[in-house]
């Protein structure tokens, strides 16, 4: 009744795809090159050094992921081709005994896996009746001994408000070292795609930060102390454990698992194990999207603290190779995501220091024509081998600053603090991808955070969605076992995915659109961004999804009829706050058909004089 | 054999098969037990001719009941359809998503069953002692200790729910397949061999007649979707009620008798969607929730020996226990329970259809 067999095998492969980024914390784990490639996405390969920004998610690096390959040793693309006809005799998994049986298992030991242990903990029937196990192909001493000081690390992702107040109210929050964690109370995004063209959209401080930018240490850090402190007992953390071979067992019933010699089994697999998931090709769930021919540049950035303000508000300049966020740490540190051509970005980190830091400075305030010349040179040096060096660029910057209009920096009043320097070590460069598995669900398995989907930084929401996944699984979860439910039955896991899925495809496409709209410079794109902007930089919906409001909504299992309020975060309801909102819908739309009004009398009385010019000619 | 069988195909239609035997439920749903005397040869004959192949059940043949209520074209029926029973997606998908429905209706009755306990008296200083322990009920393993009947469990789908939630099961069924099936089927879920081997799990080929000739008594009897199935519901349901230990509950889940239902459960669902197999209800065979309640006044002993339904004692006379409307949502693809107070208009419209019954014994 082994009715599908899929098999690990193989050793780790250890690929240096990005060499720029080894350093960096990433342990994990072998991913091989060609599916590397062709899945690869932000954060996800613990190669690829840091998400960022608005960015996104590393949940799940997966580390418990062997290198896939089926038994001949092919390594294939996608889910749906891993072999299940083999017709070599396989060996019957032997008596897996009561001690190595669990409920739940976790694959993956990254921020998607880690929460997932903690929401399952804040689950009362949950933590009382089940056995999980969370498998981590590395070691977790690395997150377990962070010690909050020295270089920054460069997966940072941005923690969405909502987000927050969940990890409050499960008890992660307190482990977090908060002064790692810097507020984003602003928001300023603006592209200036000609000289006297100058859209912003500003999202003004909330009375609360709209997000913080946290490294995913800090966080992975805080969510394990939080399993290590109330876990005891109900959540069994296997590291360094490598998961070599994953069967079905007797009537679809359960999941077999070979770690080293030794096999478990679990009712329910839950693939917390990043963008290229083996518990995604185990269940042969294909994915769609596409790679964004699109590479991030990331590093950490200095510069002096502003005497006015503190370093609280984040920037994102659009420029027609994609986007360019400027992220702040602390008083005097911030980080960078870059997101540009291949070509451009392997120039990029080409560079030595000083003439990557003028060279950040300019992509934050100059003129897009004037960054295009720089560019350009910079792209055509670096091919040659022989990359710009800091005094040929300030050489090439007074050329530039004759051509006029360069004094974009006084139209566009807000701009990053100036950087002083930048941490070379940080440096880092990954490809970006755009993916969403088919479906969610297998069989006796289930997708969590970049396992299911990726998605470009842009808008921050990789790890936030993985989050929202999350919670909202947790509760399904915890609903279904409250009702006697099997944990891995697709009656029970079809609210999961019907619940995240739309949601996460609207994340996913609105943010594949912004990339679009925001990087196009066509004339009519031009026009929209020019006229259009000011729109969108009052409608609330939109700037809400940016600022991660789209997953509030998340999570909310349907309540049992008598059960007990499990929602943590209520939301402030009364006649005050509704009346505000009210008030704040009506400026909204007031504001809005003003706006669309005076372009109508713009275009209609651009339409007359021209008749009437017309006519005067006759 | 006392009877002819007949073919299999002839079995499936449904228009046939009403006259297999005396149906004996009557618009009324009356009390009257001389509506429904058995005709004792042949059903001691079913009775025996099923259990006598059951090892379980054969130490007990010698204290044969005095009549089964069981019908065996029903029972060759969900035979045939015994290997379904855990497709997800298939016969029994409907059955599948309503089981968490059943389940919650079942917990709302027994976890949140707050006369059951003796209550600590409320006072200021234990205020939140009490908030606290009322926030926990229905949580965790909030069946166990309890002794549970499942009657007519057919794959186990309730059966293997109720043992989670830690309740001792005894699941029994009058198709050897079905119960073939779910031990099967419980065998390979870790958790529930465990239970089995425990003896907090047994699923029994016999009949609640046998059962109850046996002196079983059980904190809760549940029967989902069976009443529709029997012969002779009104002995049915008293042998049900027989078996409720005093203080337990007797949790039911059926179809009624309308339009409605026929259009939805008959026309739609089997003939049309084919989402059931056609011939799996009679429309004849479905009871009213008013005639249930009724019932269980009138013959199975009235409010001497069940309680009054709280919320609509005032207003519902000569009626015992409380009905609930449970739905189907097309475009959720759950099953809902439906509110309103009883005896109102909109209550009475949600109960068109499938409905719960539940009433608790006095203790």
């Amino acid at each position: 009744m082994r009715a599908s067999t899929f098999i690990f095998t193989g050793p780790r492969v250890s690929s240096n795809v990005f060499k720029s980024s080894t350093q960096f914390g990433s342990t994990s784990t072998i991913i091989p090159y060609q599916i590397q490639q062709l899945h690869t996405s932000l954060n996800q390969s613990p190669r690829s050094p840091r998400s960022r920004f608005p960015v996104v998610s590393q949940a799940g690096s997966s580390n418990a992921s062997p290198s896939f390959r089926n038994q001949y040793g092919s390594i294939r693309n996608h889910g749906h081709s891993a072999t299940s006809t083999t017709s070599e005799p396989i060996e019957p998994i032997p008596e897996i005994s009561e001690e190595n049986t669990y409920d739940i298992v976790i694959i993956g030991g990254a921020n998607a896996g880690l929460a997932l242990g903690c929401a399952l903990l804040s689950q009362p029937t949950i933590s009382t009746t089940t056995k999980i196990v969370l498998i981590e192909g590395s070691s977790l001493d690395k997150t377990r001994n962070w010690s909050g000081k020295g270089d920054w690390e460069n997966r940072i992702s941005s923690l969405t408000w909502e987000n927050i107040s969940w990890l409050e109210s499960i008890g992660v929050w307190k482990h977090i070292e908060e002064s790692r964690s810097c507020p984003v109370e602003e928001m300023i995004i603006w592209a200036n795609p000609s000289p006297d063209s100058f859209p912003t959209i500003h999202f003004p401080p909330l009375g609360h930060p709209m997000a913080r930018m946290t490294e995913n240490m800090n966080l992975q850090k805080a969510l394990l102390k939080r399993i290590e402190e109330i876990g005891n007992n109900i959540i069994t953390i296997k590291e360094n454990s490598r998961v070599n071979e994953m069967r079905l067992g007797d009537g679809e019933r359960w999941v077999g698992l070979k770690i080293g010699d030794e096999w478990i089994k679990g009712s329910l697999v839950i693939g917390a194990d990043g963008p290229n998931s083996p518990v995604r090709l185990f269940s042969k769930i294909e994915t769609y999207g596409h790679a964004y021919n699109t590479h991030a540049v990331v590093a950490t950035l200095n510069h002096s603290p502003s005497p006015l303000y503190s370093n609280t508000t984040a920037f994102q300049r659009f420029l027609p190779t994609g986007p360019i966020a400027f992220l702040p740490l602390n008083e005097t540190t911030s980080t960078m995501v870059w997101s540009t051509l291949p070509l451009h970005a392997k120039a990029l980190k080409n560079l030595n220091q000083e003439a990557l830091t003028i060279l950040i400075n300019c992509g934050y305030s100059l003129p897009e024509s004037s960054l295009n010349i720089l560019t350009n040179k910079m792209i055509e040096r670096d091919q040659q081998n022989n990359p710009l060096s800091a005094e040929e660029i300030n050489n090439l910057l007074s050329e530039i600053i004759e051509i006029p209009n360069n004094d974009i920096s006084s139209e566009q009043p807000i701009l990053p603090p100036r950087i002083t320097s930048i941490e070379k070590k940080s440096v880092a460069g990954f490809p970006l991808r755009l993916s969403h598995a088919n479906e969610y669900i297998g069989k006796r398995t289930v997708l969590v955070g970049d396992a299911a989907h990726t998605i470009h930084p842009l808008a921050g929401q990789g790890l936030n969605q993985g989050l929202n996944d999350v919670q909202s699984l947790s509760k399904i979860l915890e609903n279904s076992k409250i009702l006697g439910g099997d944990l891995g039955s697709i009656t029970n896991l079809k609210e999961y995915s019907k619940e995240r899925y739309p949601l996460n495809h609207l994340i996913l496409s609105t943010t594949d659109k912004l990339h679009y709209i925001f990087r196009a410079r066509n004339p009519i794109i031009n026009w929209f961004r020019g006229t259009g902007l000011d729109i969108i930089n009052e409608l609330n919906p939109l700037k809400k999804l940016l600022m991660g409001g789209a997953g509030a909504g998340a999570g909310a299992a349907p309540q049992l009829s008598n059960g007990v309020k499990r929602d943590n975060s209520k939301k402030e309801t009364g006649w005050q706050s509704m009346t505000a909102n009210s008030l704040d819908n009506w400026f909204t739309i007031k504001n809005v058909s003003k706006m669309a009004g005076g372009v109508a009398v713009g275009l209609l009385r651009e339409g007359a004089r021209r008749a009437a010019g017309s006519l005067q000619k006759k | 054999m006392p009877r002819p069988t007949l073919p299999r195909s002839v079995l499936l239609r449904r228009s046939v098969r009403p006259n297999i035997n005396p149906i004996i439920i009557n618009r009324s749903f009356s009390s009257t037990p001389t509506s429904c005397s058995p005709s004792p040869s042949s059903s001691r004959q079913i009775a025996s001719s099923s259990s006598s192949s059951s090892a379980a059940s054969s130490s007990s043949s010698s204290s044969a009941s005095t009549f089964s209520t069981i019908n065996e074209s029903e029972i060759s029926h969900f035979s045939k359809l015994s290997s379904q029973w855990w497709d997800e997606t298939g016969e029994f998908k409907l059955l599948h998503r309503m089981n968490p429905t059943r389940i919650e209706y079942i917990r709302e009755k027994v976890a949140f069953d707050y006369s059951s306990e003796q209550a600590p008296e409320w006072t200021f200083e234990n205020r939140y002692e009490i908030e606290i322990e009322n926030e926990k009920r229905g949580q965790g393993l909030w069946l166990s200790g309890k002794s549970i009947l499942d009657v007519g469990c057919g794959g186990g789908l309730l059966s293997e729910s109720l043992s989670r939630l830690g309740g001792n099961v005894l699941a029994i069924d009058a198709s050897k397949e079905n119960i073939n099936i779910a031990n099967i089927h419980s065998n390979q879920d870790s958790y529930l061999k465990k239970q089995i081997k425990k003896g907090q799990l047994e699923f029994r080929h016999t009949s609640a007649e046998v059962l109850r000739d046996q002196n079983e008594k059980f904190d809760l009897v549940c029967s989902m979707e069976v009443v529709e199935h029997v012969d002779k519901p009104t002995e049915f349901l008293k042998c049900l009620g027989d078996m409720v230990k005093p203080g337990g509950h007797l949790i039911l889940s059926t179809i009624s008798r309308t339009p409605l239902s026929q259009l939805l459960t008959l026309t739609l669902a089997e003939d049309v969607l084919k989402l059931v197999t056609p011939g799996t209800h009679t429309y004849k065979k479905f009871i009213k929730p008013e005639e249930l309640r009724r019932f269980v006044y009138s013959d199975m002993g009235g409010n001497e020996i069940w309680y009054k339904e709280e919320n609509s004692n005032d207003i519902v006379k000569n009626e015992i226990g409380e009905t609930r409307g449970i739905i189907y949502d097309p475009l959720a693809g759950s099953w809902k329970l439906w509110n309103g107070v009883q005896g109102s208009l909109w209550k009475g419209l949600g109960e068109q259809c499938n409905y719960m019954f539940h009433a608790r014994k006095r203790l």
